[in-house]
């Protein structure tokens, strides 16, 4: 794990501070204090309902677009607060990429997918764009398969398929953090596979959080591990430490019954 | 296996129902196949170039609708000039900005779906006095055409909104996690991809204003010359048939003739705007 060029200074360059969630009715989590390391891979396990996703999705103010939902707290990102209102968040959505759990390409073709969003973005010059889209598809290990189909839906593709088209979308604007929430969990055993390969290649590369239920995958390919679990009608923390740590020593009394499968 | 499902088939009970449902649909069928061959067999005789430019002489039992045509393309041109863009938006606010549990949002649905079921009657008798009287623009095409538009808008912004919510909540979301802004995932995406839904709120709400009758003798009124301006009365193809079938005898032929040009003239703008819309959806979208 020391291999990641990026995580030598274990430096985090996202982190919340005490981060509570309030939809109308419901607290989604509560007072989560969280670091993501630069470079490094933290997995977010825990039970349904814990408020994982809602925690990736406030990262990167997505929480917005849900009416009267309120956030308390901070958020961190290379040390300025973005959990409040005066946040760019277009600029911050292009530098914290979010891959959601059903892949979702847009109705467009392939190319015209990964050329829409940098179109948004001020990448004016095509031979740019064209740049990007080879070397993006590439570093998700979807060039060869779709290099001569460019022009053809991109539903059309597999769901593994157009969860790696998803993330290189993302990817192609440069993020400096990767949010992936539960990126395997719709697609098929051999998709999955090939989509957890990509993400463990990302490692390194990038600071990426990942939301998964499954946790032989997160003992696989994560740096950290974070477990959270609804308590007080909440989603909490409960425990962070490294993926050694966390699965061979557990501190919490609920990690350990929820790694060795007798809780969640 | 093949046993099995021969015995499902041959359940008496579903075939009576699967029968019954026929005969509703056939029925159904067949009253619009007998109304489509009505109208064609005695609208076909009158139906000639002469027809379609010439002006009606003697109250219309000869001659052609000419002007009629025109003033029904101009009230259909208002109506739907109007009620497009202010229809559109509207629906844009309802669809994406206004969330479905706000109060706000509550009360304009509440309030367009009481005006879709209002009699057009009601609608002919608020453009008289508000257009024709109260804004003194007299029995004009443009009065009937903006009392048309009034009376399309609910629908075509309730079918509008559809549209744009059965657009699924996963290419905003995407859209917005990759940084862009909502106008431009609103042009690019998700207008395109509701393009489906728009386009029966517009043929609906087209249709309505075609088939509209009642209104317009309030407010376009039913003089039968070429209209010279938006301000001219004119009188639509509706109004024309109506006269003829009622008032004057004799006029049933020309009646007959003026329906099937109506008809048709349902189908060339179905049609077009069909296409038009297949055509800007494609150089967006692609379908799989």
């Amino acid at each position: 794990m020391s291999s990641s060029p990026l995580s030598d200074s274990h430096s985090s360059v996202l982190s919340t501070r005490e981060l509570s969630l309030h939809y109308v009715a419901k607290t989604a989590f509560r007072k989560v204090s969280l670091e993501f390391e630069t470079g490094q891979l933290l997995a977010l396990v825990g039970p349904s309902g814990c408020g994982k996703s809602s925690l990736l999705q406030s990262l990167t103010r997505l929480t917005d677009l849900i009416p009267h939902c309120r956030m308390e707290g901070s958020i961190l990102f290379e040390g300025k607060n973005i959990a409040n209102g005066d946040t760019d968040v277009v600029q911050l959505r292009r530098r914290i990429g979010l891959i959601s759990q059903k892949p979702t390409p847009f109705p467009y073709s392939i190319r015209r997918n990964l050329e829409f969003p940098l179109k948004e973005h001020g990448v004016t010059s095509h031979s740019e764009r064209e740049t990007i889209l080879e070397t993006r598809l590439q570093e998700v290990g979807l060039w060869e398969e779709v290099k001569d189909r460019l022009d053809c839906p991109a539903i059309a593709l597999s769901g593994g398929q157009q969860q790696r088209l998803c993330i290189a979308r993302a990817l192609a604007l440069n993020p400096e953090v990767l949010l992936l929430d539960e990126p395997c969990s719709a697609l098929d055993p051999l998709s999955s596979g090939m989509v957890e390969d990509l993400i463990s290649r990302l490692r390194g590369n990038y600071t990426i959080g990942l939301v998964t239920h499954n946790l032989a995958q997160a003992k696989r390919i994560a740096d950290r591990v974070a477990v959270m679990w609804v308590q007080d009608d909440a989603g909490q923390l409960v425990e962070t430490g490294s993926t050694s740590e966390v699965f061979e020593n557990p501190q919490h009394e609920l990690t350990k019954a929820y790694i060795s499968g007798q809780r969640g | 296996m093949a046993n099995h499902r021969l015995c499902l088939t041959s359940n008496w009970q579903d075939r009576v129902a699967a029968g019954i449902l026929w005969i509703m649909a056939a029925l159904v069928m067949a009253v619009f196949i007998w109304l489509i061959l009505s109208i064609v067999r005695n609208g076909l005789a009158s139906l000639s170039w002469e027809f379609l430019t010439a002006k009606p002489s003697n109250q219309g039992r000869s001659g052609g609708i000419g002007p009629i045509l025109v003033s029904t393309s101009l009230i259909l041109l208002v109506c739907m000039g109007v009620s497009l863009p202010i229809g559109l938006g509207s629906a844009i606010l309802l669809a994406e900005f206004t969330p479905a549990s706000q109060w706000y949002g509550r009360l304009v649905r509440r309030s367009l779906d009481v005006l879709a079921g209002i009699p057009s009657i009601v609608f002919g008798l608020f453009g008289t006095v508000f257009f024709c009287q109260v804004l003194g623009m007299g029995y004009s095409i443009l009065a009937g055409g903006l009392t048309l538009a009034c009376m399309v808008l609910p629908i075509l912004i309730r079918t509008s909104e559809e549209g744009l919510n059965s657009v699924p909540q996963e290419y905003r979301l995407a859209a917005a996690s990759l940084g862009i802004s909502r106008t431009s995932s609103l042009i690019h995406l998700l207008l395109p991809a509701a393009i489906p839904g728009l386009l029966v709120g517009f043929i609906l709400g087209l249709g309505r204003a075609i088939a509209e009758t009642a209104a317009l003798l309030f407010t376009s009124g039913y003089v039968d010359r070429m209209p010279e301006s938006l301000l001219d009365s004119g009188r639509s193809l509706t109004v024309h048939i109506y006269d003829l079938a009622m008032n004057v005898s004799g006029g049933n032929q020309n009646a007959y003739g003026s329906a099937l040009v109506l008809l048709l003239l349902l189908l060339i703008i179905n049609g077009s705007a069909s296409w038009v819309a297949n055509r800007f959806r494609q150089s967006r979208i692609i379908q799989a």
